[in-house]
């Protein structure tokens, strides 16, 4: 059953390359985009250590460190799952979900393997560079044990990421609009991009226990920086995996009330 | 009769709720990013009431225009060329008896307008309740911010109009409207002021069109620049549209020799 759909996942990648491949010079201009954007982020952050020393105690290498994080985070998750966001407007009103719905596979793994995002790979590329650059100018040195942690809680960074968009996907099957209300969840990650300690308490709790984007990065960056929050941070997999139990919950439910648009 | 009217009235209404929708996000996500960058600069000004000759205020008012502008330059216009040149659509209006460029300058205004009411204000209201926003004493400064908003909307315009014809080429937009994005977050002093900017950067910033889409505005609104430099500042504004004007022009008599429309 996995290897059936491992194949049938490599299959939908080469078909998609293809397609890439007609649009070569926009891939290219795509990709280096990404980067000269989120290039911008870390010199955000940099202009800010040429008048402050430190912020809530946070260093200008720990700061990237938990830029890092979350950049990588939202790569990975940008690979695989990018295409929840054309359901409501694209697959859900053209009536081609419809198409999904007759095939003898998952649903959902036909949505998300029909279109890979690979400006995720550009994403991914910049997180293991400000993360690598970091941990060696804050002289961190990983234990074998602490490497695999790290994989492990980056992971479970975009697990949480993902699952989030896909409970808010659901909206998709009732509304053509669904992308809105999933830009704009997502976009409270850009809080995450930060040591969450600048901001007042309740935002602080509602990214820790509503929206729980710091678990994709401030709290496992709290863990390998020994900063504190050991106990919270070592949540993060649990987190994950509750929320994609949520997320596949909401999905069923979603499915099961869709009515096609007939169109 | 009756019901056929009531049947476009629908039709209309869908519309512009399919625009709403969108205008509610535009604002959630302006708003939210406001906020984001206000915590941090509180952060950068917890000990210090100016750094680089900003104030602690002016910063304040400086992040939520400069968000705003920022929102409206990413609005989303160079896809709508794109997909006039995909879809071949370009043809019908190249036909009209109506210059193309004008015709979508006329419509990006309407953009504009309609961004102004339905996102610009509403956060606008927001953040003057919770965050406040400086107001200047003079009358006068508002009617220069608003005529360098107007050139800055222009400018805009004959960039994105120039980076959308891009399209003829490469026959794809979604990595265009990225490449305009990152320019103007990086060289237009929308996410940081110039002022903070280091030397070097601040050069390559001051040769390119970028800053005059909102630096310039929001720095006469708060008093960054003041007395003759303001005049300075809107002449030169005014050189880059007319320079932009030609350059665009010449770009597009080129450009729409090499039309490859698919399937239109």
């Amino acid at each position: 059953m996995l290897k059936k759909y491992f194949f049938l996942y490599i299959d939908f990648l080469k078909q998609h390359f293809k397609t890439m491949l007609e649009y070569k010079t926009d891939f290219v201009i795509g990709v280096f985009s990404t980067l000269l954007y989120q290039f911008y982020g870390i010199f955000f952050v940099w202009v800010i250590f040429e008048n402050i020393h430190q912020i809530h105690g946070w260093t200008f290498y720990q700061i990237t460190f938990v830029y890092g994080l979350l950049t990588f985070a939202q790569g990975l998750d940008m690979f695989f799952f990018d295409n929840l966001y054309a359901l409501g407007f694209e697959y859900v009103r053209e009536g081609s979900f419809d198409i999904f719905m007759i095939r003898p596979i998952s649903p959902l793994f036909q949505l998300l393997a029909t279109h890979v995002q690979q400006d995720g790979i550009g994403l991914m590329l910049l997180g293991t560079i400000v993360i690598t650059k970091s941990l060696s100018e804050l002289n961190v040195h990983l234990s074998i044990m602490d490497h695999f942690l790290l994989v492990i809680l980056i992971i479970s960074g975009a697990a949480i990421i993902s699952a989030i968009n896909l409970i808010t996907a659901t909206f998709g099957f009732k509304t053509v609009n669904s992308h809105v209300i999933m830009t704009s969840v997502s976009a409270l990650q850009e809080f995450a991009l930060y040591p969450i300690l600048i901001y007042p308490k309740f935002i602080r709790v509602f990214l820790t226990w509503v929206i729980p984007y710091a678990f994709a990065s401030f709290y496992p960056a709290n863990y390998l920086l020994h900063k504190g929050y050991e106990h919270l941070s070592l949540l993060t997999p649990f987190i994950a995996v509750f929320l994609w139990i949520v997320a596949l919950k909401a999905w069923k439910i979603g499915l099961k009330n869709y009515s096609s648009t007939g169109s | 009769m009756f019901s056929k009217s009531i049947e476009i009235i629908k039709i209309n209404m869908k519309a512009v709720l399919a625009y709403a929708t969108t205008a509610w996000g535009a604002f959630f996500m302006t708003l939210l990013q406001i906020f984001v960058f206000y915590y941090i600069w509180m952060a950068i000004y917890k000990d210090d009431s100016i750094i680089n000759g900003i104030s602690k205020e002016q910063i304040v008012t400086y992040i939520i225009l400069s968000r705003i502008i920022y929102t409206q330059l990413t609005w989303g216009f160079i896809p709508k060329i794109g997909r006039k040149i995909q879809k071949g659509e370009i043809i019908m209006d190249l036909l009209k008896p109506i210059d193309f460029q004008f015709f979508m300058y006329v419509g990006r205004i309407g953009d504009f307008i309609t961004f102004a009411s339905m996102t610009a204000i509403p956060v606008l209201i927001v953040c003057a309740c919770t965050l406040g926003i400086q107001i200047p004493q003079n009358p006068l400064i508002f009617i220069y911010f608003f005529i360098s908003l107007f050139l800055a909307m222009t400018i805009s315009f004959f960039v994105e109009f120039w980076i959308g014809l891009l399209s003829f080429y490469t026959n794809y937009t979604w990595g265009l409207q990225s490449f305009q994005e990152s320019l103007v977050a990086l060289f237009s002093g929308a996410l940081i002021p110039l002022t903070f900017f280091p030397h070097w950067l601040l050069t390559i910033a001051n040769l390119l069109p970028f800053k005059e889409m909102s630096y310039s505005p929001v720095a006469i609104y708060l008093g960054i620049i003041t007395g003759p430099q303001i005049i300075e500042t809107i002449i030169f504004q005014l050189l880059w549209a007319v320079a932009l004007l030609f350059l665009s022009r010449l770009f597009y008599t080129f450009a729409i020799k090499k039309i490859t429309v698919q399937g239109g």
